[in-house]
């Protein structure tokens, strides 16, 4: 089926609706014109904090010790791999634009003038190893130990061509990456056209929480869970067969059009539950501060049963603090922060750390000024965190200068998809053709 | 298409399906009359729906519970209302105005506002966004209420803007601000369940407004906003495209824009573009979760179960009351997810479990007439693998369930 683009976005359980969508279309093109926002150059080179050399030098072992976990499969076909140990991208969707200031707090008096009553108190802010320019927000203090220990890098000034401070426009550039693309659909599902296999690996990108836009492609759609405890089968009652029946509403052949799509739906339903099921079931209990927590622990669970996922997305709403921005954001940065620390630490546990990179990112940024409601207001300038043993950590990248702003915003200073880019790249993927073009990479991940 | 295939599609389409015995009632009206009934039910000697909040607790101790009876309330209304037609405008105007009750929280003011969507929904645009403005729910909802001449906030302004009039491209960062500040003022207060406008938080400061100047509060904000043309066009395209299917002709909406931009009232729109829809401008949807369900109620007469509403919707990505954000609900092929697919076949399961053993309905899937049981949710039959399915099936609850879970219900 080849999907326009309000199809495409529809189709992809996307957090906009029909309604926002609308008139946003682009026209399809194949245009290799890219262009980036500031000059990598420049951008990389000044960086507040000069990247350590210190940085993990772990790529991925030719043989991954085996999982303390019982029973990870090693049949799982593996061709789409760049190597023979699947690498795995988490990507973290903090949805709404996540407050840059408040998240990596500046050690400067213009952050004070400009937050009377939402600036984080100093003996508030998280030091952190090796820079005295900023600090944590206090609720991403159990990030604290991976950034000193190599394993987390921090990006700012990010922005994506076409910036815009509507919501709707900026989650489209966010997902495509490259408006001229938008037709073959979100930067990942791209990707994962792009690495198609005869194989049949049973869910190559698993979105949690909800839908995901970035992991839709043409011939590639995710699997998508919209809540752990949902994702089972119930039939009317014990040893029916209704759900054969229904798997088998898709046989024969298929109708035209939205039945047809509607029918092939079933059986990828169908088997997803089948595979997934007895992932969650394995998943332990624990105790979780936040809800979000729990997708982290899923996307533990999924990487460690070994089935072939290359991506997860865990999708992160609610950043769009325009009022009560304290208290909101404590939760939402501390759901990230307890959600990556967790599947770290189980990861290594498993021995799938070294082979898991997460990204965790927003759409956009606030201004840099208080809005009077105790919260910010849609600004630019994005903050993204690059987590794993894979990331070349403890290091800063990118700038927020708080003394030239444009009408009050940040100006953005490095161009997303060279992050982008750096996490294609170490999965094994063409990003030149994903991305329309080549993006100046900050060699955020050891290849 | 033969009259009942046309009043079961309209049924499907603009109506949240059948009650048992609607389509043979239709069939002996006509579908001129019909059209009349659904569209102007006061001209048409159709009952008024009664309220469907009417006797609910405005301020309940737990707000949770207050949102959980709003939602259970208003589907019930859904299933049975006289008027059908108007039920479905609302939900789209929800979808549209997309407010949602969990952020809300105040019961009262959610209750108002589907109201608010009832009542002037078919009416006048101009007036309907006015009174939208300073309706509490959305000064909830947009931060009205946070906002002051002082520190004026910018969420309802720019959503007015881009999502309610014109559309992005047809305003600057400056109209979003102009806006904002001459709306100052109105504030939802909780504590006494009232809107208030309080002076000494407006700045009435003129401003200039899609290049509008003098523009200082509610009216004329509303007034710049909806003589602009955008606006007009941008309505009717959503209003066609829902009454129509999204992969309406671009001139048929342009025609129908065109007539709505002379006075922008709605009814009239609605009603030629279903006129056109009857007339083969309609393309394909995929019926959503909600109105879905509403029709599987409607036909099974199961019983509502206000537990079965949040965590079952939840995974269709289409919760009522609750869309996910200020966009509205998620595109229609979203519904086509694995989590929704697998959602609808577990509610399908509820209702068939639920739906009483002496209905027609019931009899129906338990004797294997499935022509019979097609009709009853409007269709003509079943595809051939969905029969095919079906009768494979023990009959009783098994075909009733995978006949309500099937994708012939779910498109239209």
């Amino acid at each position: 089926m080849n999907l326009n683009r309000r199809r495409f976005l529809g189709f992809t359980g996307s957090a906009v609706g029909s309604v926002a969508t609308g008139g946003l279309l682009w026209k399809i093109g194949t245009s290799q014109d890219v262009s980036a926002i500031g000059s990598s150059t420049s951008a990389s080179s000044s960086p507040t904090v000069a990247p350590t050399t210190t940085g993990p030098s772990t790529t991925v072992p030719a043989t991954v010790g085996s999982p303390a976990k019982a029973s990870p499969t090693t049949t799982t076909p593996t061709t789409v791999a760049p190597t023979s140990e699947k690498r795995v991208v988490v990507l973290v969707q903090m949805a709404g634009g996540n407050d840059v200031l408040n998240t990596l707090v500046p050690a400067d008096g213009r952050y004070r003038d400009a937050r009377p009553t939402l600036a984080i108190d100093d003996a508030d802010v998280v030091p952190l190893d090796g820079i005295t320019s900023h600090g944590f927000h206090p609720a991403l203090a159990p990030l604290v130990d991976m950034w000193s220990d190599d394993q987390l890098a921090v990006v700012q000034g990010l922005a994506l061509p076409e910036q815009s401070r509507s919501h709707f426009v900026a989650l489209d550039t966010w997902w495509t990456a490259t408006p001229e693309l938008a037709s073959s659909g979100g930067w990942i599902g791209r990707y994962l056209d792009a690495t198609v296999s005869d194989e049949a690996i049973p869910i190559r990108a698993v979105s949690l929480g909800g839908g995901a836009p970035a992991l839709t492609g043409i011939a590639t759609r995710p699997v998508i869970v919209q809540r752990l405890d949902g994702f089972v089968l119930r039939a009317p009652r014990r040893s029916s067969g209704v759900s054969d029946a229904f798997s088998a509403m898709a046989a024969g052949p298929s109708a035209d059009g939205l039945l047809g799509a509607a029918q092939a739906a079933i059986p990828t339903a169908v088997d997803s539950v089948d595979t997934l099921q007895t992932v969650f079931d394995s998943t332990p209990q624990v105790d979780v501060a936040y809800e979000i927590e729990e997708l982290f622990h899923a996307a533990a669970s999924i990487i460690e049963a070994d089935i072939g996922t290359e991506v997860i997305l865990i999708n992160a709403p609610g950043f769009d603090t325009h009022s009560d921005q304290l208290a909101r954001h404590i939760e939402l940065l501390g759901g990230i922060a307890n959600g990556i620390e967790a599947l770290y630490s189980r990861l290594s546990k498993s021995g799938y750390a070294d082979r898991t990179v997460t990204l965790a990112y927003s759409e956009f940024g606030r201004r840099v000024a208080e809005n009077g409601s105790g919260g910010t207001d849609h600004g630019h300038g994005g903050i993204a965190f690059v987590a794993g043993p894979a990331v070349a950590g403890r290091q800063l990248v990118g700038d927020a200068d708080l003394v030239n702003l444009d009408h009050g915003d940040l100006v953005p200073n490095i161009d997303t998809r060279s992050v982008y880019a750096d996490v294609l790249d170490w999965i094994g993927a063409p990003s030149e053709q994903i991305l329309g073009g080549r993006f100046d990479t900050y060699s955020l991940l050891a290849s | 298409m033969n009259e009942r295939t046309q009043l079961g599609w309209l049924a499907r389409r603009l109506g949240f399906g059948l009650v048992p015995g609607q389509l043979d009632e239709w069939e002996q009206l006509g579908i001129d009359a019909v059209i009349d009934q659904l569209v102007d039910g006061d001209s048409n000697g159709v009952p008024p729906s009664p309220d469907p909040f009417e006797g609910l607790d405005r301020r309940p101790e737990n707000p949770g519970r207050g949102v959980g009876e709003a939602s259970a309330a208003w589907l019930r209304h859904a299933v049975s209302t006289p008027r059908p037609f108007e039920a479905w405008v609302t939900f789209f105007w929800h979808d549209y105005f997309a407010v949602s009750a969990r952020v809300v929280r105040a019961a009262g003011f959610v209750h108002d506002h589907f109201r608010l969507m009832a009542s002037q929904g078919l009416g006048n645009f101009g007036d309907y966004l006015a009174a939208m403005t300073t309706d509490a729910a959305m000064l909830v909802f947009l931060d009205g209420n946070q906002s002051s001449g002082e520190s004026p906030n910018e969420n309802y302004g720019r959503e007015l803007l881009e999502l309610y009039s014109l559309g992005v491209g047809n305003y600057t960062e400056d109209d979003v601000r102009a806006a904002s500040i001459a709306l100052t003022g109105w504030t939802a207060r909780f504590r006494t369940d009232e809107v208030r406008f309080i002076p000494r938080r407006h700045d009435d400061t003129p401003q200039t407004l899609l290049g509008v100047s003098g523009v200082h509060d509610v009216a004329t904000v509303i007034d710049a906003v909806v003589s602009h043309p955008a606006c007009a066009a941008r309505v009717a395209q959503k209003v066609a495209h829902a009454v129509l299917g999204e992969g309406a002709d671009t001139a048929v909406i342009a025609r129908h824009a065109g007539t709505f931009a002379a006075d922008l009232e709605l009814r009239p729109l609605f009603r030629s573009l279903i006129e056109d829809a009857l007339d083969g401008a309609a393309s394909e949807v995929i019926i959503e979760p909600v109105p879905w369900f509403v029709s599987c109620l409607k036909a099974t007469g199961a019983a509502l179960r206000r537990r079965d509403i949040g965590r079952s919707f939840e995974a269709t990505g289409q919760v009522p009351l609750a869309p996910p954000n200020v966009g509205g609900f998620p595109g229609q092929l979203s519904y086509l997810s694995t989590a929704a697919t697998i959602s609808r076949f577990n509610i399908a399961s509820t209702l068939a479990a639920t739906t009483p053993q002496s209905s027609p309905l019931f009899d129906a899937a338990r004797t294997k007439q499935l022509d019979v049981l097609a009709d009853a949710f409007g269709i003509d039959h079943f595809s051939s693998a969905t029969n095919a399915a079906l009768n494979d099936l023990d009959g009783g609850v098994d075909v009733l369930a995978a006949a309500l879970a099937s994708p012939d219900l779910i498109v239209a």
